[in-house]
């Protein structure tokens, strides 16, 4: 994965992405226990309005320069299939804008902050964010405010409401 | 079986898990491949099953 990293980080300073941040369960399992997962998510703002039609098209261009192969929507970069994910909501924005530094394989990064992650596994609704959301709230430690103001901002209450006496 | 136990049994399963979660990323990341290699097997083994994904696979990194 360190690989990997430094090949993506390298689309900042070509000025390729203006930011980006690890997402999906790559991020999540940094916070809870790890299961199986195939794919490295990445949030990212490409800083341009130029190219709507085809907003990732200098990324794929670069893939093809680096010989890194292209699956549908994933790239192969050092190994490992990589989806870039254009913010797609104002919440999965806010979430990029506030996103972590970390270092990971003596590598810096950067990953979506927990309380992100869960507001966003209740904005999808998908059966694996559900089981994995109930484990952030056993194994995570999320900050419970910070947690319910993100909740109350994009409307999820009636969401959160539903999940927490389904399964909390 | 008491109450007590099941509680007892509950909460240490809740310690190990969160325990878990505070291993290094890098080693779960070592966890991820070896739960991918286990999860190709099982494909593998059930390929008649419907809904196999045959895009999932094995991570090939160094580290």
């Amino acid at each position: 994965m360190k690989k990997t990293l430094i090949a993506i980080n390298s689309l900042l300073d070509l000025g390729i992405l203006k930011k980006y941040a690890i997402a999906g369960g790559m991020a999540q399992f940094y916070y809870i226990e790890p299961s199986v997962t195939y794919d490295l998510d990445l949030i990212v703002n490409i800083g341009s309005e130029e190219n709507s039609l085809t907003p990732l098209s200098q990324i794929y261009t670069w893939a093809e320069k680096n010989n890194y192969l292209t699956d549908n929507e994933h790239i192969m970069i050092e190994g490992i299939p990589v989806q870039f994910l254009l913010e797609y909501n104002p919440l999965v924005s806010e979430a990029l804008d506030n996103s972590r530094n970390i270092s990971l394989f003596e590598v810096n990064t950067s990953i979506l902050e927990p309380e992100y992650l869960m507001a966003i596994m209740l904005q999808t609704r998908r059966p694996a964010d559900y089981e994995r959301l109930i484990r952030f709230f056993s194994e995570a430690d999320p900050d419970p405010v910070k947690f319910n103001s993100i909740i109350n901002k994009f409307g999820l209450e009636e969401k959160y409401d539903a999940f927490r006496r389904r399964f909390l | 079986m008491n109450n007590e136990y099941l509680k007892n049994l509950s909460d240490h399963k809740s310690v190990f898990h969160k325990k878990g979660a505070k291993t290094p990323y890098e080693e779960k990341f070592k966890i991820i491949i070896e739960l991918q290699k286990m999860s190709i097997e099982m494909q593998n083994r059930n390929a008649k099953r419907p809904g196999r994904d045959k895009k999932r696979c094995v991570w090939r990194v160094e580290n």
